[in-house]
């Protein structure tokens, strides 16, 4: 009978307790960025910003969604 | 006058920058933790393990797309910071710019000198005048230091959302890419 081969399982928790840990973070720095006013003083500079807060945002829950599913489903 | 040539607030654009440099760093401690767990895992299992490989080609593809969001914005926040600095000095560029259309007698319509209407004797009027381009001068001065700053901040957000976006894309390929099932 062929064995079959397990990863450590103090490593690979640790694997997936990063993953989780990074997708926490993640969603924390997605709230963190639209907690914050900004007032730059013209219109097309504040849309400028406004738009890239959007998409940083937009960025980090995207990581928090792919790296807790990650986590899940190494779990799982 | 003060206040009325050059708007925005600084501290609040220094602030934000200060957050997303906060949390890049932040994103970037728990990336490193994630590569240091692969590592040892790597280093127990051994390099023909095909454990160790389960779900790797998501993992790094997800590391990759978290470690280039943090850079960006940490670049972003510095940008921010940057413009922070540069309409602090335009606020009081445009202040020392009121003072002296204030003291020379003139007014600001818009960014543009004026001289006031109403009565004056032919010598004021004249002396208010010859006042002018140097005032002008003054408040061009201030208005095109943020000006500058403000074309060069809107140049690195707009790359840096073209660069937001290409790391959604990567976040959510990784997410759609299917785990091999563990230890097979």
């Amino acid at each position: 009978m062929q064995a079959v081969h397990r990863p450590e399982p103090t490593s690979f928790d640790a694997v997936v307790t990063a993953l989780a840990r990074s997708s926490t973070a993640a969603l924390e720095a997605s709230h963190e960025l639209l907690a914050h006013y900004n007032d730059t003083g013209d219109a097309s500079t504040q849309r400028a910003v406004d738009t890239l807060i959007d998409h940083a945002a937009d960025a980090l829950r995207a990581l928090t969604d792919s790296l807790a599913d990650i986590s899940s489903e190494l779990q799982a | 006058m003060t206040g009325s040539l050059i708007h925005g607030d600084h501290i609040s654009c220094s602030r934000v920058g200060g957050a997303m440099r906060r949390e890049s760093s932040r994103l970037h401690q728990h990336a490193q933790s994630l590569v240091d767990a692969l590592d040892d895992l790597a280093a127990r299992e051994g390099p023909d393990s095909d454990t160790t490989m389960t779900g790797e080609a998501a993992i790094a593809t997800s590391l990759r797309a978290l470690r280039a969001t943090a850079d960006d914005l940490d670049e972003a926040g510095a940008a921010l910071q940057r413009y922070a600095t540069d309409l602090a000095e335009g606020h009081e560029l445009g202040r020392r710019a009121e003072r002296r259309v204030e003291g020379a007698g003139l007014l600001l319509e818009g960014t543009r000198v004026i001289e006031p209407w109403g009565p004056a004797s032919a010598q004021e009027a004249e002396r208010r005048r010859a006042q002018v381009p140097e005032v002008q001068s003054r408040v061009d001065l201030a208005t095109a230091h943020v000006g500058r700053a403000r074309g060069r901040l809107e140049r690195e957000m707009a790359r840096l959302t073209e660069a937001f976006w290409a790391h959604s894309r990567e976040a959510h390929s990784a997410r759609q890419a299917p785990l091999p099932p563990r230890g097979s």
